[in-house]
């Protein structure tokens, strides 16, 4: 009886324990559940909050949100993001759930390591109070909200260079936090931390790309300044280089009109003269006043082509170019049937390809072509029958022409100079003033375009323009 | 050339000398004999045509016809040719207009300012001296409205 009462005591005893026991590890078990499903619950956030960085979008309303985030998962009163100055010395508030607004982008805290928040930025590894305001490492005093903030985890946003800044969480009373809410703090300062070098790298793009702008906007202005200065002192000079002339022909022709009367006199003056000063001043009357004169008169008139090829340049380039819509295979075969005579004659045989159908200048195009046919046909070689093709290639906003010819052909130290003023490449046995190219390349850019020439001496020359298809668009792009 | 004609000046408004001499020798050629009174700038020919500045009180008839260079110092031919067709006393003057700009927007402008004739000095001076002998025979045969302000 004794015997079994202690038994059956020590086996009630045995029982109560195995149930405590029990009891204790269901306890456990739910403390584990609650930990396990906290964890998961973070996890989600986490995952969520990469989704919501990859979706992209304004940096300052995702800083908001996750803080907001933060504040959610982890039950804190405070969450904030500081973000550091580039000199480094401060961390302004960027971001902060918790906070008044009025404080979010204007206060500041002193990134040095006596503050809790500056002290993050120089440690690896996530900074844990239990309570700021006895917390023997740092000195709050005067800093932001020292006398609300108790307990808290602070951890760096490092970033690929130098830190973004510092993610810390803050309770308004005493709060132990979890190696997971450390984890889960330190995921999203990672992930926050590669979102702001992601956007540091695009707003430094963005900076290089505007100034480039930039640069080939003032490019382009000092461009067009340069080119407006070069027309108007063409412009210019012709008008006041001519004025001189007229004096020089004039006064030369003056000098004739003196001449002559001195030339009806001479036979009354010269038998009174000896023979040494007869001869003399027939040399002169006769001779060398009227080829002085002559000299002076071919110069004044090749000045003065040259005078008004100038003005001519000037001129294409300042006029007004007229958009219309031009059959270009029927202003070729116009201008061909105006060469007709000089084809039948060199024996030529001209292939025109279809042409497209261009949005240009029709004054343009005629002198374009006209110059580039002319030379063609003015170069070709007297010892073979003269072979003319005419072809052109579209593209969506452009039209390349090519004109090609079997002549004697251009020699490849001349071709780099063929487009200037006043240059003539090869033999000079045909009349010109050296300006047609000029003319034509003048012309050719006006449309948006650019001329350039493939030759080959003794085997022939192809001229190749390209101008944009439609003359209207490209002005109203220029503009 | 009537007596009438002979009496009066024209006017010619040019600062280059040379061109000055040259179109006075060719008006001398076409038998031209009017006084030609030289101006070398616009406020100057303003000046004359209005009996102003240094010709205030001048007893000088208006001239017969003005022969104005576009390109003038302190005002230029615009200037002139538009001021001389603003006033009732200068209005009906003939102007001919001498210049070595052949600009056809320069021309048009002349001629929408109420110039007469537009003439380009041409370099060849053949055709220069033929451009201003024809001015001598354009004066000898056309009617010249009457003189007196």
């Amino acid at each position: 009886m004794e015997l079994t009462s202690v038994y059956l005591t020590e086996e009630l005893a045995g029982l109560r324990q195995r149930v405590a026991d029990l009891e204790a590890s269901e306890a456990e078990c739910r403390s584990i559940e609650a930990e396990l499903r906290e964890r998961a619950y973070q996890q989600a956030m986490i995952a969520k909050l990469g989704q919501r960085v990859l979706a992209g979008g304004d940096f300052d309303p995702l800083l908001d949100e996750i803080t907001v985030l933060v504040t959610q998962t982890l039950k804190v009163d405070y969450c904030q993001i500081l973000e550091l100055h580039p000199d480094r010395d401060l961390l302004r508030l960027r971001a902060g759930s918790g906070w008044p607004a009025a404080l979010i982008g204007q206060a500041t805290i002193k990134a040095d390591p006596t503050t809790h928040l500056g002290y993050t930025l120089f440690s690896s590894k996530p900074i844990i109070i239990e309570d700021l305001r006895t917390d023997p490492r740092f000195n709050e005093s005067g800093q932001l909200f020292q006398h609300k903030l108790v307990s808290g985890v602070s951890v760096i946003v490092d970033g690929e260079q130098w830190p973004f800044g510092v993610l810390s969480v803050h309770t308004a009373h005493k709060r132990k936090f979890t190696q997971d809410d450390i984890y889960f703090l330190q995921a999203v300062a990672n992930i926050l931390g590669t979102t702001a070098d992601h956007r540091r790298t695009q707003l430094a793009l963005q900076e290089a790309h505007d100034k480039l702008e930039q640069r080939v906007k003032e490019r382009t202005a000092d461009l067009q300044a340069a080119n407006e200065e070069l027309r108007n002192f063409a412009y210019i000079i012709s008008h006041d280089l001519r004025a001189p002339l007229v004096n020089i022909k004039g006064f030369a022709g003056e000098l004739d009109y003196s001449l002559e009367m001195l030339r009806a006199s001479l036979d009354h003056v010269l038998p009174q003269l000896d023979d040494a000063h007869q001869a003399d001043l027939t040399t002169a009357i006769h001779q060398d006043i009227p080829e002085a004169l002559d000299f002076i008169n071919s110069s004044v008139s090749r000045m003065n082509s040259l005078i008004n090829a100038i003005l001519k340049l000037s001129r294409l380039g300042r006029r007004e170019l007229l958009s219309e819509a031009i059959d270009m295979t029927d202003l070729v075969q116009d201008t061909l049937n105006s060469l007709a005579h000089q084809i039948e004659q060199t024996e030529t045989e001209v292939t025109l390809a279809p042409l497209p159908q261009v949005v240009a200048d029709r004054t343009s195009m005629e002198q374009i072509m006209g110059n580039l046919l002319a030379n063609a046909l003015n170069y070709l070689t007297p010892t073979r029958p003269g072979r003319i093709e005419i072809s052109a290639q579209i593209t969506p906003k452009t039209v390349t022409f090519r004109i090609s010819d079997n002549g004697r052909g251009i020699a490849q130290d001349d071709l780099p100079k063929i487009f200037d003023i006043f240059r003539r490449a090869g033999r000079q046995d045909v009349p010109g003033e050296g300006m047609g190219l000029a003319y034509v390349r003048t012309l050719v850019r006006r449309h948006g375009g650019q001329i350039y020439c493939e030759s080959e001496l003794e085997v022939g020359s192809t001229f190749i323009f390209a101008i944009a298809r439609n003359l209207a668009e490209e002005l109203e792009n220029d503009r | 050339m009537t007596a009438n004609m002979q009496a009066v000046t024209i006017l010619l408004v040019e600062d280059d000398p040379g061109h000055a001499r040259l179109i006075e020798k060719n008006l001398r050629r076409a038998n031209i004999t009017n006084q030609i009174m030289q101006v070398s700038d616009g406020q100057q020919a303003l000046d004359y045509l209005f009996k102003e500045g240094r010709y205030a009180g001048s007893p000088h008839d208006p001239p017969l016809l003005v022969l104005l260079d576009l390109n003038l110092p302190v005002l230029n031919g615009y200037q002139v040719l538009k001021r001389m067709k603003e006033a009732p006393n200068t209005k009906r003057i003939p102007v001919i207009m001498l210049t070595t700009t052949d600009d056809t927007r320069e021309i048009s402008k002349c001629y929408d300012l109420g110039c007469n004739v537009y003439i380009t000095k041409p370099v060849d001076y053949q055709h220069f001296s033929d451009a201003i002998r024809k001015i001598g025979l354009f004066l000898s045969v056309v009617s010249i409205p009457g003189g007196g302000y």
